[in-house]
């Protein structure tokens, strides 16, 4: 019976700890590395030097408040860091504009082997205003989000931080609903038409 | 002879200015009285027509419990950082009628359901820009009515902010000088699209700037081992 009560006991003190609510701590050493590590990584190209935007590093740091990454983790992340940067030091382009495709292909798929040692994915996804890069989880939430453009006086800038705020207006959809009210127009007149002739 | 003076008129009428009527009459009807859910009749057309890729989901999660009292001496190991996405607090700006669900993030369903903080700028607390945008037909509607001197409430899980404004812009959407996110100074900058009423995509942005006046500031010194 006291045998009984005691692993009761201890039991239950068990559930109490574990359902204590323990948040992911700020910022860790390693995290820090890694912050450092793409604070400060240039990446020099004939004609220019290629360093992160700001808001990349902010993403960085605002998701690594919700995770504890481990000092594997961090170490495996700031050598794939280096990697890319040698891919791009050693395409001989003059610029990031001079990149080619075969290059570019190989820097994301660094990236992508940076997503995976946070067990998440990365997409690219193409449209008329270039790509969209985003890494989630495997439940989908987003970690990252940007969409780089190549500016003009040299370097990566994030063509996505205003976002439109406007009404809603797909203009694909827009034309789609145009239209339908323009076809239902014409049905109308038809069959006022229609009448008319009858009429008379 | 008559007869076909008669049918000459009516055809005027029902082949030109009736569809012309009409045609002017919907999309006044559309505009005016459902302005506020064009989006959704635009959705449902894109569902159908479009070719770009739509997040249609409505789900997102709330980890906003109302702070009764600051806490002195946070740290960001203390508190439920927000993830994309999810809201985290509300944006309160009385003295033009605005309160609005905040997120973390800025996403499609992020500004169908409030106000969201780009997630590549910092949140209350850390020490940056904020930089929060909301759509000018829904919950940045009466940002148009802001003046210098209104405060602006931000109540976030793990406390609350107020930050006084101090000054509006009308810039280009890729101005980057509108905004700093390298700011080692907080600071809150909100924006929605300019003209307020303009049906369509436009390359204008209103911009309202905040001063920070008073919340807790969060430690974000490393965490040692």
């Amino acid at each position: 019976m006291k045998k009984k009560l005691a692993v009761i006991i201890i039991a239950a003190a068990l559930v109490a700890f574990s359902t204590v609510t323990a948040f992911a701590s700020g910022i860790n050493k390693n995290e820090q590395a890694v912050l450092n590590k793409l604070s400060s990584t240039s990446a020099k190209l004939d004609g220019e030097t290629v360093t992160l935007p700001a808001s990349y590093i902010n993403q960085a740091k605002n998701y690594m408040y919700t995770v504890d990454l481990t000092k594997e983790q961090c170490d495996r992340i700031i050598a794939l860091i280096d990697e890319a940067k040698s891919i791009l030091e050693g395409s001989g382009a003059k610029s990031l504009a001079d990149v080619s495709d075969e290059i570019k292909k190989k820097v994301v798929a660094k990236a992508n082997e940076i997503a995976k040692v946070l067990d998440m994915s990365l997409t690219q996804e193409k449209t008329d205003q270039g790509s969209t890069f985003t890494i989630k989880d495997g439940d989908g939430n987003v970690a990252f989000a940007a969409s780089p453009k190549i500016s003009k006086t040299g370097g990566i800038t994030e063509g996505s931080i205003v976002k439109t705020t406007g009404s809603q207006v797909d203009l694909t959809a827009l034309a789609a609903v145009s239209g339908s009210v323009a076809v239902i127009t014409v049905a109308g007149c038809l069959y006022l038409i229609k009448k008319n002739i009858k009429g008379a | 002879m008559g007869k076909k003076h008669r049918s000459s008129k009516s055809y005027g009428k029902s082949f030109i200015i009736l569809p012309i009527i009409f045609l002017l009459g919907t999309y006044l009807i559309i505009f005016t009285a459902f302005g506020s859910t064009i989006s959704f009749i635009s959705d449902a057309a894109g569902m159908v027509f479009s070719d770009s890729e739509k997040d249609y989901s409505t789900g997102y999660k709330n980890i906003f419990v109302p702070v009764a009292e600051n806490k002195e001496g946070l740290k960001a190991g203390d508190i439920e950082f927000p993830q994309y996405g999810q809201q985290f607090g509300e944006l309160l700006i009385k003295d033009c009628d605005i309160n609005t669900k905040l997120f973390f993030g800025d996403n499609d369903i992020a500004l169908r359901n409030g106000v969201g903080i780009y997630n590549g700028s910092s949140v209350p607390g850390f020490g940056s820009t904020v930089l929060v945008g909301g759509h000018n037909n829904t919950y940045f509607h009466n940002l148009k009515d802001v003046k210098k001197g209104m405060t602006v409430q931000i109540h976030t899980n793990y406390g609350n902010y107020e930050y006084k404004i101090t000054d509006t812009k009308v810039l280009q959407e890729k101005d980057s000088s509108a905004y700093d996110i390298t700011a080692d100074k907080e600071n809150l900058v909100m924006y929605t699209c300019y003209p307020f009423d303009e049906l369509g995509l436009t390359s204008q942005r209103f911009f309202v700037y905040a001063d920070y006046v008073s919340g807790p500031q969060v430690d974000t010194s490393v965490e040692e081992d």
